[in-house]
């Protein structure tokens, strides 16, 4: 059912209407050469129907984020060591492992990256896309569900579905394939959408396409979604708030407007910069130099140390506290932390 | 695709005359049958007899002339106990393949469900104790296993008959004895082509889905985690024409490893060449087949 | 807690080597380690049974068999003429299936496609069953089992390191050494087959094992190693008759089969898992 949302769009969610809510999470892979702080103490939130973004770099943590809030681990040694999630009221740390699996695909969807390596080859794309549904609702009689499925097929702009549900998914094209990975999704009705990079091995038009198409879909079906994503551009198209992620750790945060207008982490600045705009008289591409930390030796003090054009010796020796942007987001950079902007601490 | 088949079946041939050949010369160089056949007292005469009825005093390469011959009307000679060969060996026939089939289905039987718990369960104790369990299947050799069994089943428990072919029961022991063998290398194949599969993302996204553990695993990692393991199965297969050999001999099996064996002691020459040739035949039919099941059963190759 | 022991166990070499280190060394001592010369016949004291049974002595531990001759003895004896087949046809297979390999891996072209063929012909031959035939045309003697094994050895040596050579070949250092102008012979040498070394030991632990079984098995049917001279399979073989009375006859030779394939392949495994470059996690 959708909601009607009746709050400014922007600032954080009052409590009611929280849907998810991240609190000092924290992951760690435990390999030979050392621990890798994949999320380093992450906090945010998500109301529900509402669009956020999770922006950074590969390697900045932002997938393993995801995983952790949804506790499915990619890697054997990777183990989850601190923080809670909040969904819709319960706490999914002290879930079950049966009472995850409720979660996952029924609750909370996931949109993974590579659409083709996310189907499994040997099955046919309709009986991938019931799979949730008849999983999760075992009472639901097949021709239901058939149809059911064949619906959300329709809605993700599938032509012909009745046609296509014993075929293979190779047999589909690219922005296809994403449209059904995106159905999967949406078949239960969740009631929030992890979007990992969703529209990274497409082509700039198909992109707009699924974008607009997910956009109409939320408006739709009430639904949240975290956007992942390390463009920018997609930000802007369609996200209300941002976090921006680096080396584990979320440095800043707030509303698409603000954070586009005034930029306040120099991560995020640089980010900006680097994006080319058409028209514009600039001869050479911005880019922030240096390269990304390794994840294996990091600092005591700010992560982006190395790179950070306003950088100052308190930064390297302890992390900067966390600084109100005035509009519900926020900002950790000793750069920022002024006499008259105090800081806030733990959010 | 047709033309890769033929091609193939063009190789196959080919190899199939090289070995005769191999098979066919070297057979001779073991000595003169006629001396095993004939007893030491019997005048040069009656030697030379039976080398006149065997064939064996024609010139070598009329006597490969012959035979090539042969072989394309399936002739496989006669061997010198006076019966064709072919009849001989297709009367040995059913008894080595029967036995062969059942040692796969003991070997996948055990190896498989091993390879699926080590590969679920990797780095536990059962991920240990079945890759134990493979080490020490690859370190018995077929023969005192055989024994082995036969010692505790057969004569100890009596629960079990231990020589001939002669029913379901059987089976039993030779199967294992021989099927031991390839699950070492069955249950590695299905542990890494386990989790080969389980790291794909697929797997995971059917994880996120929130699918219940037992469908991930069956309905989705098994079957394309099976595609290289069937494959191997055919080969294994193969393999059990060689094991053949010793089983069937501590079991007084009636099949080809001892016609084999027997035509080699005796120097029957048509016998042993006729093996060779069926066996090798065999195998290259395996292969062959191996590689049209790999592309039956991916989807992919058939559309793409 | 035990459960981790026998992980850690399993996970080092310590056993395996142990064993190999007990087989190696008494075959190559056999002469002093061995309490009786393997072929003294002793009729007033065959078929004993071994030392801990009534009837056993302590001066036989393992038994003898019906001609008197000591089992222990014999095991030790035979241990020596596997390790020794083993090596020989290691030695000659392995050089000559790693030579093909180079040359086959690196070459390409005709040589590589002739190489090729053969080696995958010889790969799909039964191999009991054509080295029945052919020591049967060679005559049963030690050299001709050495012989007949080498080819099987000799192609799966060169199937594998061809495979490592076509990798390797397309490396920078072995393109830099070819614009030096460096001979084909030399870049096989000095860069490729350091390199492939690797899987040299791998493959070997590995075929060793196999070897010892189709070895044995061989002498089992009576085509392996002449008599008198004490082999294991052939042992196995002799004691077929007697098995459920007088099971020592059987029991301790293979046993002694078992125990060394397996320090063996546990040796290759760990090898393997040692050198294997994708072992990242714990």
């Amino acid at each position: 059912m959708p909601e009607n949302v009746s709050r400014a769009i922007g600032s954080p969610p009052p409590q009611e209407q929280l849907l998810l809510d991240v609190r000092d999470l924290k992951t760690h892979i435990f390999l030979r050469s050392g621990v890798v702080k994949a999320v380093d103490g992450v906090s945010f939130t998500v109301g529900k129907g509402e669009s956020v973004g999770l922006v950074g770099e590969s390697g900045s943590g932002k997938t393993m984020t995801c995983l952790s809030v949804i506790r499915l681990m990619s890697v054997p040694t990777a183990r989850i060591v601190g923080g809670e999630t909040w969904f819709d009221g319960q706490n999914l740390m002290k879930k079950t492992a049966a009472e995850m699996r409720e979660y996952r695909g029924r609750r909370i969807a996931m949109i993974m990256q590579d659409a083709l390596a996310s189907l499994n080859p040997t099955l046919t794309v309709g009986d991938q896309v019931g799979e949730p549904l008849r999983y999760h609702d075992r009472s639901m009689p097949k021709p239901s569900r058939i149809k059911r499925v064949l619906d959300v097929m329709r809605a993700v702009r599938i032509a012909k579905p009745d046609e296509r549900l014993n075929e293979f998914p190779h047999q589909f094209s690219g922005g296809m394939r994403q449209r059904i990975v995106a159905a999967m999704g949406l078949s239960t009705q969740p009631g929030l959408i992890i979007a990992d990079e969703p529209t990274t091995a497409l082509d700039v038009t198909i992109q707009a396409q699924f974008l607009k198409l997910m956009r109409d879909l939320q408006r739709e079906n009430g639904m949240a979604v975290l956007w992942v994503t390390h463009d920018l551009g997609i930000v802007a198209q369609i996200c209300d708030r941002v976090n921006v992620m680096y080396a584990g750790r979320i440095v800043e945060s707030g509303t698409v407007r603000r954070l586009f207008k005034q930029p306040l982490h120099p991560y995020t600045m640089g980010l900006m910069a680097s994006v080319p705009v058409l028209g514009a008289k600039r001869k050479r591409l911005h880019q922030i130099k240096g390269h990304p930390p390794d994840l294996l030796k990091l600092p005591p003090g700010c992560a982006f140390y190395d790179r950070c054009p306003e950088r100052m010796d308190v930064c390297r020796q302890s992390y900067p506290p966390q600084v109100s942007d005035g509009s519900g987001g926020h900002v950790n950079c000793w750069a920022r932390t002024t006499p008259s902007a105090p800081a806030l601490g733990q959010a | 695709m047709v033309g890769y088949i033929v091609g193939r079946m063009a190789q196959a041939v080919l190899s199939i005359l090289v070995i005769t050949s191999i098979v066919f010369m070297l057979v001779r160089l073991t000595g003169d049958p006629a001396d095993v056949l004939v007893p030491d007292y019997a005048p040069p005469a009656v030697q030379e007899r039976i080398r006149q009825q065997l064939g064996l005093d024609r010139p070598l390469y009329e006597q490969y002339a012959r035979y090539i011959g042969g072989l394309l009307t399936l002739d496989l000679g006669t061997s010198f106990s006076g019966r064709p060969v072919i009849d001989v060996l297709l009367e040995h026939l059913p008894a080595t393949l029967s036995l062969a089939l059942a040692s796969l289905v003991v070997a996948l039987g055990l190896a498989v469900p091993l390879g699926i718990l080590s590969a679920m369960y990797q780095g536990s104790w059962i991920d240990t104790v079945a890759r134990a369990i493979a080490l020490l299947g690859q370190s018995i050799p077929a023969f005192w296993l055989a024994m082995m069994l036969i010692l505790i089943f057969g004569v100890g428990l009596m629960w079990l008959p231990v020589a001939h072919r002669s029913g379901l029961s059987s089976y039993i022991l030779p199967a294992i004895a021989m099927g031991w063998a390839p699950v070492a290398g069955i249950v590695r194949l299905t542990r890494s082509s386990m989790l080969e599969v389980m790291d794909s993302d697929y797997i995971r996204m059917a994880h996120a889905k929130g699918l219940p553990n037992r469908v991930i695993y069956i309905k989705h990692a098994l079957r394309n985690a099976m595609i290289p393991v069937l494959t191997f199965g055919g080969l294994v297969l193969g393999g059990f024409l060689n094991g053949s050999v010793v089983v069937e001999n501590v079991f007084a099996w009636p099949g080809v490893g001892t016609m084999v064996l027997d035509g080699v002691t005796l120097r029957d020459f048509p016998i042993v060449q006729g093996c060779v040739i069926m066996v090798a035949t065999f195998f290259i039919i395996i292969n062959l087949l191996v590689d049209l099941l790999y592309v039956a059963l991916d989807p992919r190759i058939r559309y793409g | 807690m035990l459960a981790q022991f026998i992980y850690r166990l399993r996970r080092s070499p310590i056993i395996p080597a142990l064993i190999l280190a007990t087989l190696v060394l008494s075959a190559i001592f056999a002469p002093w380690v061995a309490p009786y010369p393997p072929v003294k016949v002793d009729l007033a004291n065959a078929m004993l049974p071994p030392f801990f049974q009534s009837g056993g002595s302590t001066a036989h531990l393992l038994g003898t068999d019906k001609v008197g001759r000591d089992i222990l003895s014999r095991v030790i004896y035979g241990g020596r003429v596997s390790l020794l087949l083993a090596g020989y046809v290691l030695l000659i297979g392995g050089t000559l299936g790693t030579v093909l390999g180079l040359v086959s891996g690196y070459m390409r072209g005709k040589a590589d496609a002739i190489i090729q063929r053969g080696v995958e012909a010889i790969l799909s031959l039964p191999t009991i069953m054509v080295a029945l035939v052919f020591v049967f045309v060679l005559g049963q003697s030690f050299i001709s089992v050495v012989l007949i094994l080498c080819p099987f050895i000799a192609a799966r040596f060169a199937r594998m390191v061809r495979g490592d050579a076509l990798h390797i070949r397309n490396m920078g250092y072995v393109a830099l050494a070819r614009v030096a102008g460096a001979s084909h012979t030399r870049i096989i040498f000095r860069h490729i087959l350091p390199n492939v070394a690797g899987t040299l030991i791998v493959i070997a632990t590995l075929e060793v094992g196999a070897l010892i079984l189709v070895e044995s098995s061989l002498s089992f049917l009576g085509v392996g190693v002449p008599p008198p001279t004490p082999a294991w399979g052939l042992m196995v073989s002799d004691g077929r008759e007697y098995l459920a009375s007088k099971y020592w006859l059987t029991l301790f030779p293979g046993l002694a089969i078992v125990a060394t394939v397996l320090a063996v392949n546990w040796l290759g495994d760990w090898l393997r898992d040692i050198l294997d470059p994708k072992r990242q996690f714990l």
